[in-house]
């Protein structure tokens, strides 16, 4: 029997501790454990059919509170890290500054000072934390915690589909050597353990978009940051570089196994996927590609709760990964600092309704300057500007693929604008615009900014305004009805 | 057993019915999410337009009489030096209803109904209102308001999350809403408020229909705006004290200018002196929002005239806030009860040569407010603590004094962790924006610039605590660094602003 807190109300008439914010849950349920579980690279609609062979995800999904409708919110597999990590938004990437030894796209840049990150939270109030990764943006002063896995692949550029199953591969050993290490870890542990395998050829080179010639003038996309390569590719290449996934998939669902084998009845999993990846449906192939094709986005995304709770259930609300960390933190009855952006996904497991969650009409993603929305039926891949829109009709009762080919943004210029505006929203009001080293400000339209030409803009001149006869010098700015001394503000 | 709402409509508790929403008994009422069982109730009592150092709990020299937010302070938890996120009234009540950050302002488009300049935006519909979430666990919510905008046609959206929303049409264009309605009052009447140099202002039209609304809707001192206000709020105790946990918001729109106290206050404060011997009481110093002292020529005497009347609203507006206080304390709601005090920003009254609030002058007048937590319990009662706390924060601390599930997209920090022993996270300086212009500093320093960055302004607040020595030229890397404070709190970089920032958002 699933125990839910209102089952249990109703059947012992016992006062159970209410759905908690995290204060009193801190006092009362120390030494609460958690496990973060990234599957790199690992599409949704792969674990679920397509014929891989993934019985670990799969047994993992029915114990857990499974979310179905997750993208990842922000793209490709660096700057998703970041928001992992910090659960903050990258999107829109506003943030980006070029950084040394990174690719100049949006995105590519590190944790900054002024973000607040989830493994330090827990430090702060006395949980033990380990996080295996590669990835070198989490590394310095701030993340004493980390554990390398000692592996790693040079960089080689790619150009072809032959580098891109290579680049797979890369993925599937970061997969096993960061996995080995984080079981080790995890037989010792007592606070907080994240496992998190990245290839760190990932932190170094963007991944290419590939596409067929011609379609970039065809689709109208906007810039891609040098990231595009045209490419004429063939159903067998396609084949190849799908059998090479899937076995990547398999490879990564076998580690799963190994790791569940060894994690406690006790430990709160959160397990998801990093980003997805196009192969071949739609013309596209690559990681974070603006592709009309939905599960070229979708990752897998779940929660397994040491009580059981909610197991087996499935949620349609669009959860991303930037509601991890608060999530976990909540989980750990800490308090979730005001600068993370997602939201408390425990919610759930209090029996709080999906419908009641916080109102997140659509999932909003960026790769590079390209901005995704998405919601149950419709699809819009926009440049930064939304100059250049396309839209999908993902409707689901329609079996006949093509309509999720077409760009229908005409025909429904309503859909397009809300979608548009959802995307404004939650970057804040604009979109940035971005330079060759970072993100931009547009110059201000300058009008009589300074009308008596005197060097002092009109906000700060006496002179300036109304008066031109006015005397501002700065005695008469200074001028008070008392002297100085009498106005010092008082000094607690 | 504690009785938590849902309890009660489940067991059909006699009392329920009483309640009137209970008696429907759907699931339509049903709270969807809760709160903690024990959860106190939290009175919010917004101050608009109080100065820091005008509360003589803060300040012994004060001109103002304060003593019941002396009283107040001496239980609470108060912050030496709380800074609005975003001003002025406008972005607070955004910044205090939504617990979302206003600054630095990059939604803003003019909205007809409210004033034009950077940060007169409604709530956004996708934010989420501290009233409707509160609402959703159970709580009983009201707020009582004579503040112009929150019960304009802009803030409807938050009214409407309200079980009990006590507007007051006191203030501005709303007077109409009162029966009889009554003309403006003539010229003649208005004179002896009226400077010299603003009589031919915008400010004629103002005091004209302020002094024809008073004469008839303004008898004694209970019908003075905050004395409706609080009375309201009053009352409103009277009803909520049957549901609780509840929330009630207190916000009148006054010591805004006019300075218009009671008499009897006014004679309390000071006597006449410069313009008021010949006759002329400055209720209304300047052509709002500011103006030069040069430009209005008025003299010490008068400033300080000025500052006399200001204390004597104040010290009216404390009155009547410890009425609210006994009244609490008379239902025994005081030992149950989290009470939040905050201004929304100051004013300048002489100082920089400015009377009024100038975005491009808003120094430590204005960005300083008075901020008080009391505890139920008394805890910390009397201490101070020197985090930058802000108008962002009190949604998510209210929150979680009623074991709410706060929404994340709510970005204050939750200041009740300091009741436990424990520190938010940390935030090193403070930052805020007001209309075009930023600012930002710690302890040390104080950095006021237009958001375009033409015009840095830096002040050494360890050797110059007024302000009034800009130092940014002997200072370049403290004026940097505060710079790039304010673009990594604006996620990367500040909006642009179209046009003498009258237009809306172009980018950034």
């Amino acid at each position: 029997m699933r125990l839910t807190r209102r089952g249990l109300l109703a059947s012992a008439g016992l006062l159970a501790a209410p759905a908690l914010p995290a204060r009193a849950a801190a006092q009362e349920e120390n030494g609460r454990r958690a496990l973060l579980v990234v599957l790199p690279l690992v599409r949704k609609d792969y674990v679920d059919d397509s014929g891989t062979d993934t019985p670990n995800i799969k047994e993992l999904q029915d114990s857990s509170l499974r979310f179905d409708r997750v993208i990842p919110e922000c793209m490709p597999a660096l700057p998703v890290r970041r928001t992992l990590i910090t659960g903050m938004r990258s999107f829109p990437f506003r943030d980006w500054k070029r950084t040394d030894g990174m690719p100049a796209v949006p995105g590519y840049n590190p944790v900054w000072d002024w973000q607040p990150v989830m493994t330090e939270t827990m430090r702060d109030a006395g949980v033990e934390t380990v996080y295996v990764t590669d990835n070198p943006i989490i590394g310095g002063p701030r993340f004493p915690d980390v554990r390398r896995t000692g592996g790693g692949d040079e960089p080689t550029g790619r150009s072809g589909i032959k580098d891109e199953i290579a680049a797979i591969r890369r993925a599937t050993r970061a997969t096993e050597r960061t996995f080995s290490v984080g079981i080790r870890e995890l037989r010792e542990f007592s606070g907080f353990v994240g496992i998190d395998p990245f290839d760190p050829v990932d932190a170094v080179e963007a991944p290419p978009i590939y596409i067929k010639p011609g379609e970039v003038e065809r689709e109208g996309i906007g810039p891609m940051h040098d990231r595009l390569v045209e490419l004429r590719f063939g159903g067998d290449e396609v084949d190849e570089l799908r059998s090479a996934y899937r076995d990547h998939v398999e490879a990564v669902d076998d580690w799963v196994g190994r790791l569940m084998d060894e994690v406690p009845d006790d430990v709160f999993v959160f397990m998801l996927g990093d980003i997805g990846m196009a192969l071949g449906e739609h013309d596209y192939i690559g990681r974070g590609t603006p592709t009309s094709h939905r599960e070229s986005y979708e990752i897998p995304f779940m929660i397994r709760d040491p009580d059981g709770r909610k197991s087996g259930d499935d949620v349609d609300w669009y959860a991303s990964t930037h509601d991890v960390a608060p999530t976990i933190l909540s989980f750990m009855g800490l308090r979730i600092p005001g600068k993370m952006w997602g939201e408390d996904l425990t919610a759930l497991l209090d029996d709080v309704d999906e419908d009641d969650l916080f109102d997140r009409p659509f999932s909003i993603t960026a790769s590079g300057a390209l901005i995704m929305v998405r919601d149950k039926r419709w699809l819009m891949v926009a440049d930064r500007e939304e100059i250049e829109r396309r839209m999908y009709d993902d409707d689901e009762e329609v079996e006949d693929d093509i309509t999720r080919f077409q760009d229908i943004a005409n025909e429904d210029p309503g859909q397009l604008t809300d979608m548009s505006l959802a995307a404004l929203a939650v970057a804040g009001g604009t979109l940035p615009e971005f330079g060759q080293a970072g993100a931009l400000r547009p110059p201000r339209e300058r009008g009589d900014d300074d009308a008596d030409d005197d060097g002092i803009p009109n906000d700060f001149d006496a002179v300036d305004n109304d008066e031109p006869d006015d005397n501002d010098d700065q005695e008469a700015i200074e001028f008070d009805g008392r002297d100085a001394e009498d106005q010092v503000p008082a000094q607690p | 057993m504690g009785l938590t709402r849902r309890g009660l409509f489940g067991a059909g508790a006699a009392g329920t019915a009483a309640l009137g929403l209970g008696a429907c008994g759907d699931d339509y009422f049903e709270p969807s999410t809760d709160h903690a069982d024990d959860a106190p109730n939290t009175l919010l009592i917004v101050g608009e337009s109080t100065r820091y150092d005008y509360i003589r709990y803060f300040n012994p020299d004060s001109l103002a009489k304060t003593p019941n937010f002396d009283a107040l302070g001496k239980d609470s938890l108060s912050f030496s030096l709380a800074v609005p996120e975003a001003m002025p009234t406008g972005p607070v009540r955004r910044a205090i209803l939504t617990g979302v950050r206003s600054f630095p302002f990059r939604n803003y488009v003019p909205t007809k109904g409210l004033p034009v300049g950077p940060g007169w935006t409604p709530i956004p519909d996708h934010y989420p209102i501290i009233t409707e979430v509160m609402g959703e666990a159970g709580i009983e919510t009201a707020y009582c308001t004579d503040n112009p905008f929150l019960v304009g046609p802009r803030f409807a959206n938050f009214r409407r999350t309200l079980d009990f929303a006590r507007p007051s049409y006191s203030q501005g264009a709303y007077r109409f809403l009162n029966k009889p309605f009554k003309r403006p009052a003539p010229r003649s009447s208005i004179e002896r408020y009226l400077l010299p140099d603003l009589s031919d202002s915008v400010e004629v039209g103002r005091l004209r229909a302020m002094a024809g609304w008073n004469s008839i809707y303004r008898d004694s001192e209970r019908q003075y705006p905050t004395a409706r206000v609080v009375r309201s709020g009053i009352n409103l105790v009277d009803d909520l004290k049957e549901k609780r946990p509840f929330f009630l918001g207190v916000d009148p729109f006054d010591p805004h200018e006019p300075f218009d106290a009671p008499r009897v206050y006014q004679v309390a404060a000071g006597s006449p002196k410069g313009l008021e011997l010949e006759g002329i009481t400055p209720i209304q110093p300047f052509e709002t929002p500011y103006s030069w002292v040069i430009d209005v020529d008025v003299d010490d005497d008068t400033i300080q005239r000025v500052r006399e009347l200001y204390a004597a609203e104040l010290t009216f507006i404390d009155e009547w806030i410890g009425r609210l206080m006994n009244t609490l304390a008379d239902e025994n709601l005081l030992d149950e009860t989290v009470v939040y005090y905050m201004g929304d920003h100051g004013l300048t009254l002489g100082e920089q040569g400015v009377l009024g609030k100038h975005a491009a002058r808003c120094q430590w007048h204005i960005y300083h407010v008075p901020c008080m937590i009391r505890h139920p319990e008394g805890k910390l009662a009397g201490e101070t603590s020197d985090y930058f706390a802000s108008t962002h924060d009190i949604a998510p601390t209210l929150l979680s004094f009623m074991g709410v599930r706060r929404p994340g997209f709510m970005n204050g920090e939750d200041l009740s962790v300091l009741f436990e022993g424990g520190t938010p996270p940390a935030r090193p300086h403070f930052t805020s924006c007001y209309d075009d212009h930023v600012l930002a500093g710690d302890r040390d320093w104080f950095m006021l610039a237009d958001s375009e960055g033409r015009l840095k302004r830096l002040y050494d607040k360890r050797s110059d605590p007024t302000e009034l020595h800009d130092v940014a030229a002997a200072h370049p890397e403290i004026v940097d660094q505060l710079w790039r404070v304010l673009e990594d709190e604006a996620g990367g970089t500040l909006p642009q602003f179209g046009a003498s920032g009258k237009k809306a958002v172009i980018g950034g």
